[in-house]
Formats: C-alpha cells, sequence, structure tokens
C-alpha cells in the first residue's frame, strides 16, 4: 500500500500563496485527511509537541515525589538541589590557584551535607521504628492525642456490655467527635463499624477461624495480618470517610470542606482521613487490644496502660531530638579531616597556611 | 465486632512489670514544655520551630565554635545560615507566592487554610487590617496551600457524572467549591474543558430560565444559578434542561480504561501541569539558591578577602628608603634592595604594576 502525503510547501515561495497546505507539518497533519493520529504528527517534531512531552514528563516526576511521601521528597530535593551542587562547588573551589581540584573542600563538603539533612530524619524514624518494637504501636500518637483517646476509651468502656464491644464502643465515640450531630445513629454505626473491621484485619489475622484454644493462640502467634484484608479494609474506610465529608460539604466546626474531602478534625486538630484513621488503629491495636485480653477492672487497667504509654512517647521523643541536636553538633568531628580549612588552599601568599590561626587577633 | 475468644480462660491480668511503672515515672518526671518542643509526627518530622532552633543552635552554633579558622566561622554565616532561612521559610513562601499568582489565571491549584476552620471572630479584623492579612498569607502552617493531586482530582473531576448526587448539593455544590470556596474561574474552566460548545449550551440552559445571559458577562454568579436552576427544575422544564446538563456533567469525567492511565479531563490536565511547573520551578530555584548562588557567593567573597590581603602584603611603606619594610597582618617582609622603587603604600594600583611588584616580592624571598 503506497501511503500519500499531500506536499507541503515553506512559507514564502511563490507555490505558497495558492497551496492549501502551507506552514508547520503540525498544523498541515492536523488538517490532512488522515487526521491528527498520523504518523508525522503522532511523532509531534514540532514546539508544541516537545513542550507537551517535557510538561507531561515534569507532571510524572512531580507525581512519583508526592506519591513516594515527605522523606522521599525531602531526599529528592536536598540531593539534587544542596548536596551535589555544593560537592560539585567545593572540588571547583581554587582550582586554577592550586592547579588541580580541590579535594580536600569537596570531600568535607560531601561529607558535611550527607551527615546533616538525612540524619534529621532518620534519627526519629529510627527511634520511632525502636519504639514500634518495644512499647508497642501506641508509641507513635502524638501525647495529646493519646490523652483524648484515653478520655474516649474511657467512655467506650462504660458504654460497652461486654469486653468484645469495647473497640466498637470507643469508635462509635470516635465517629461522633468527628462528625457531631451531623450523622444519625444509623450512619454512626455504620462508620464505627468500618472502622472495628480494619482493627480486626490488623488484629485477628483469622476471623473464619472458630477454633478454641491452643489452635487460635498459635494463630494468633504465628500468622500475621493479611496485607490485602487490612489493604481492603483500609480503603473501605477511607471511601467511606470522603463519601461522608461530600455528602456533608461544610461544616467548618468540624473542618469538613469540599476543598478537601480527605480532611477532618480530630479532637479540634484538622488532620488527613489518612493520618486519623492510622493514629486510631494504632491506639486500638495496642491500648484497645491489650484492655480486651486482660480481666479484672478495665478502667484501672486502662489508667495503667496509658501512664506506661505516655512516659514512653516522653521518653522516646526527648530521646530522638536529643540525639539529633547532639549528633549535629558533633558532625564537624566527622568532617574536619584536615587541620587547616581547605576552602582557602591556594589563596594565601606561603604556601601552607599553618600560621593563620596562630597570628592570632590580627588575622581578618 | 471484634471476635475476642468468649472463653475467659484466655483472659489474662495485665502484665504490670517493674520496667513499664519505671518507664511511667521517667516519663512523668519530663515536663510538658520539653514533650512539646520534641514533638514529632509519625514520619519523623519535627515541627517548624524546632527545626530551625536545633538548626540555629546547635548544627550552626558547632560548626562555628569547631571552626578551625576565622574563615570557617564567616562562612558558616555567609553559606549555611543563609541556606537554612531560606529553606525553612523562604522557600515555602515563594511556593505559596508562585501558586497564588498562578491560580489567579481562574484554574485553583491553591486553597486557604481557613476554609476548614471557624474564623468568623478573627475574619472581620483580617478583612480591614493589611498586617493581619499580611500575616496570614505568609503564615506556613496556615494561610494558602498549595493542592495535592488527590485533591485535584476532588476538585476538577469526577469518576462518573452519576457521582454527582453524592456531593451536598450536587453538581451546583461542586460548582460553588471551585467559584467560592478556591476563587476560580467557571466560565474559564468551561472554556477549557470545551472550547466550542460549553458557553452555548450555558447560554441555552439560560435562556431555557429566563436568566439574561451572553457570553460577555457569564460570570460565577450567573453560571451557579444557570446550573442551580437547571438541577433543581421539575417536571417539563426538567426534561428539557436534562440533556444540557447532563452534557456539561460529562465533560468533568476522567475517562478510565482498563489496565491503562486513566485519560484526565482537560480541566484536570491543565490544573495538574500548573502545580507541577510551580513545584519544579521551586526544586529549581532552592537547587539555585541554596546550591549554587549561596555558596558560589560565599567562595566569591572568600577570594576576594584573600586577593585585598595579598595586594596589601605587596605593597611598600614608602617612609623608609633603604629598608623597606612591609608590615602585613600576617607577615613582616623585610626588603633590602635599593633598586626597588617605593610604592605609595595604599596604591592598589593597576594590574600589571601589581603583578611586577609581586615577581619583585617573589624573588627577594627567595
Amino acid at each position: 500500500m503506497i501511503i500519500k502525503y499531500p506536499k507541503v510547501y515553506k512559507t514564502g515561495v511563490p507555490e505558497a500563496k495558492e497551496a492549501k497546505n502551507t506552514g508547520n507539518f503540525k498544523t498541515h497533519c492536523a488538517n490532512d485527511k488522515m487526521g491528527s493520529k498520523s504518523g508525522f504528527a503522532a511523532s509531534g517534531k514540532t514546539e508544541g509537541g516537545i513542550f507537551k512531552k517535557v510538561l507531561k514528563l515534569i507532571d510524572r516526576f512531580q507525581k512519583t515525589i508526592e506519591s513516594g511521601g515527605f522523606f522521599y521528597e525531602f531526599l529528592v530535593v536536598d540531593f539534587a538541589g544542596m548536596i551535589i551542587p555544593r560537592t560539585v562547588q567545593a572540588y571547583l573551589r581554587n582550582r586554577d590557584e592550586l592547579g588541580h581540584l580541590n579535594y580536600k573542600a569537596g570531600s568535607e563538603e560531601a561529607i558535611r551535607e550527607l551527615l546533616t539533612g538525612p540524619s534529621m530524619f532518620i534519627i526519629p524514624m529510627a527511634f520511632l521504628a525502636i519504639a514500634r518494637k518495644k512499647i508497642g504501636t501506641a508509641s507513635h500518637v502524638k501525647l495529646d492525642t493519646l490523652r483524648n483517646f484515653k478520655n474516649v476509651a474511657e467512655s467506650g468502656i462504660k458504654a460497652a456490655k461486654e469486653p468484645n464491644n469495647i473497640v466498637n464502643s470507643f469508635y462509635k465515640g470516635i465517629v461522633k467527635n468527628l462528625y457531631g450531630n451531623n450523622l444519625d445513629t444509623k450512619q454512626n454505626g455504620m462508620l464505627a463499624g468500618a472502622f472495628t473491621k480494619l482493627h480486626d484485619a490488623y488484629t485477628n489475622p483469622d476471623p473464619l477461624k472458630k477454633a478454641d484454644g491452643l489452635l487460635n493462640k498459635l494463630i494468633r502467634i504465628f500468622k500475621k495480618p493479611d496485607p490485602q484484608n487490612v489493604e481492603k479494609a483500609k480503603n473501605h474506610l477511607k471511601d467511606l470517610l470522603i463519601k461522608t465529608n461530600t455528602k456533608i460539604g461544610e461544616d467548618k466546626t468540624h473542618g469538613i470542606s469540599l476543598a478537601d474531602s480527605s480532611k477532618i478534625n480530630l479532637f479540634g486538630k484538622n488532620t488527613s482521613a489518612e493520618n486519623m484513621v492510622q493514629d486510631c488503629m494504632n491506639y486500638s491495636t495496642d491500648v484497645l487490644n491489650s484492655l480486651v485480653k486482660s480481666d479484672g477492672n478495665r478502667l484501672s487497667v486502662l489508667e495503667k496502660v496509658h501512664e506506661y504509654k505516655e512516659g514512653a512517647r516522653k521518653i522516646i521523643t526527648t530521646a530522638a531530638v536529643g540525639t539529633v541536636a547532639a549528633f549535629l553538633y558533633y558532625i564537624p568531628h566527622f568532617y574536619k579531616q584536615n587541620k587547616e580549612f581547605p576552602g582557602i588552599d591556594g589563596l594565601t601568599l606561603k604556601s601552607d597556611n599553618s600560621n593563620v590561626k596562630s597570628a592570632g587577633k590580627g588575622v581578618v | 465486632m471484634t471476635n475476642i475468644s468468649h472463653n475467659s480462660a484466655l483472659l489474662k491480668p495485665y502484665a504490670d512489670s517493674v520496667s513499664k511503672r519505671i518507664i511511667a515515672r521517667t516519663g512523668k518526671i519530663i515536663p510538658q514544655f520539653i514533650s512539646d518542643f520534641t514533638e514529632i509526627n509519625a514520619k519523623g518530622s519535627m515541627n517548624r520551630f524546632t527545626f530551625m532552633t536545633l538548626a540555629a543552635l546547635l548544627l550552626l552554633g558547632g560548626r562555628y565554635y569547631q571552626a578551625r579558622n576565622d574563615d570557617e566561622k564567616r562562612e558558616v554565616f555567609t553559606r549555611d545560615f543563609s541556606a537554612i532561612a531560606t529553606a525553612v521559610y523562604a522557600v515555602p513562601i515563594l511556593k505559596k507566592f508562585a501558586g497564588k499568582l498562578i491560580s489567579n489565571g481562574g484554574i485553583p491549584i491553591v486553597y486557604d487554610q481557613k476554609v476548614f476552620e471557624d474564623n468568623s471572630a478573627s475574619e472581620k479584623s483580617e478583612n480591614t487590617d493589611l498586617f493581619a492579612r499580611f500575616k496570614h498569607s505568609i503564615d506556613l502552617e496556615k494561610g494558602t496551600q498549595l493542592a495535592s493531586y488527590d485533591q485535584l482530582k476532588q476538585w476538577h473531576s469526577v469518576d462518573d457524572a452519576s457521582h454527582f448526587k453524592n456531593i451536598k448539593e450536587g453538581f451546583t455544590g461542586f460548582c460553588k467549591n471551585i467559584a467560592e470556596t478556591l476563587n476560580g474561574n467557571l466560565s474559564k474552566g468551561f472554556a477549557v474543558l470545551d472550547p466550542v460548545n460549553a458557553h452555548n449550551t450555558l447560554l441555552t440552559l439560560a435562556a431555557k430560565f429566563g436568566i439574561k445571559a451572553n457570553k460577555e458577562n457569564l460570570d460565577n454568579n450567573t453560571i451557579l444559578e444557570i446550573i442551580k436552576k437547571a438541577e433543581t427544575a421539575s417536571g417539563k422544564a426538567k426534561k428539557e434542561a436534562e440533556p444540557h446538563l447532563n452534557k456539561l456533567m460529562k465533560l468533568f469525567e476522567v475517562k478510565k480504561e482498563p489496565k491503562k492511565e486513566s485519560v484526565l479531563n482537560q480541566l484536570l490536565e491543565k490544573a495538574s501541569h500548573r502545580k507541577s511547573l510551580t513545584e519544579f520551578s521551586s526544586i529549581i530555584s532552592t537547587a539555585f539558591l541554596l546550591g549554587g548562588f549561596l555558596p558560589w557567593f560565599n567562595i566569591w567573597y572568600t577570594r576576594r578577602l584573600y586577593k585585598n590581603k595579598n595586594n596589601e602584603n605587596v605593597a611598600y611603606n614608602p617612609d623608609s628608603a633603604k629598608n623597606h619594610v612591609v608590615a602585613s597582618k600576617n607577615n613582616i617582609i623585610i626588603n633590602n634592595s635599593a633598586n626597588i622603587k617605593p610604592q605609595n603604600k595604599a596604591a592598589t594600583g593597576n594590574n600589571v604594576s601589581m603583578a611586577e611588584k609581586f615577581n619583585n616580592f617573589q624573588k627577594i624571598v627567595q
């Protein structure tokens, strides 16, 4: 099959006055019978095409950064924006005077920048990871939120008729705090049920297995929560919260607005639905699970558990920030590999600048 | 319902161990203001104030105190302090204003945090007080915030036109959000979605409901009035308006295909591109300022200082004829050669004469 294309005339040639196909390839191909899906137009080797491709690339790049989370975004910006350009400039510092790259300044700069930025996140993250294993997931919940959860848990314990209902009762209280009088009892119950289902997905790996005794115990010890079940329940809850918010539309008292249907107020503080759900799960799977499994006076157990969790939270955050502070102060010990400051290598008249510091107060 | 076994034999007393009690008591000793200062979120981030305090006092203070010479001390200010202040405050503020500027084009990509807060008391004073408005606009936690891609999707699109029923006030509420909450331009939005037919459809609906409208006066209020009347109509009017209204609603759909990326509507795509460009340009400007300009300026300034210092060292004291003593701040150089012409100490001269002096000085020293 022979594919024919109408001849395209350059603007300005005599034939262009009468020719229909004058101008650039893009407009020509868009107008021809083959339509804009023709090979020439699709290859887009014109200004508009390249611009759109670059725009799509930037769009994809930014979406990848945003979906990666705050730490990922920080790493990309810190590496590309700070560490690499500064290290390059340090290596090139006084190159003309020295006759070669300034390896001392470059290596010091690289070590300094690599240790500074990431350490402000990695150290607290490490502390939180240890706390999760040793203390429990409630250590990831902020202190004021923990205290508010305690109040709701107390009401939940009093309202629950049996231990198995404590979690559901707790979440009814949470939903009441989130939405106030915007929801009726049925809607409140439905949302609380979705929260409880997610709690169960985390804590009960195999809810269909009703066998009692040793077998059940072994299952609970060795089988981790099925991630698919957890993800399913989480997405279902998130969708339900967003639908509820869009249905309500606007309620400033509860931080609900169509400007962002995934945001809501928990205990008066505006937060995203995702963070709120994670906080709730971190609390209920740790503290409420202990309550449900223990016998005796559950209110006094709650008191003891909270004293421990709140105390641990304070210690963890203080230790994490204290460690970051100490590390930041001691970073110079790691990068100061040279006796003299290499930034002025090649700039002083004498070949070595060892007397610079010893010259005393007169030195600029 | 949580499916914990009803078997009471599985219930145990709470294990209140010694270590737990020690941790609880130790935690109580830590004062509240310290735990507020050291609060971190679940991802390990500190709040801005804590970050800035640690950076200023310990990071920069540590570098300053442990600096090897005065040059290094000075560089802590010219390079590091300015970098941290820029990163923590200047860049987010630039991003805010850039986003707001782009949003003024009619397609919103930013929102004001106050839409989530009950600010009826403070709102009045902000409307009249310039300083309060300025303070609000530069407040990084409040004020204008750049939207996320998920938010843009919520504002400018739906998965299916039938989902408008789930929004309060339906399609009217959806458009009201763009026009009133986000300060967008509905006329521009519709023009982007369908440059040929959208305005004509709106005008057709306006004519059906007796609303005086033409292409020039299709502002937000008029469009909202048209859509509200079309949506709340009943009987025959509803039947006549429905096809036109459905046409407008379908413009906002995101076409999903199995195993392929969804095809965004033009408005969402444009908003997405504008947000991406704003953020990308802030990354570039951050890289330019923090990675490019500040270190360059720092190196340039140090070199300039040393150039001036070296020029001073090569100048001669004109008072001494035989022994040309050059007192520099670093070195004492004695020139015994009578052939060298005494030069004006203060003269920095042109480059050629400086080079000659330097060469002569080197010969003497060697």
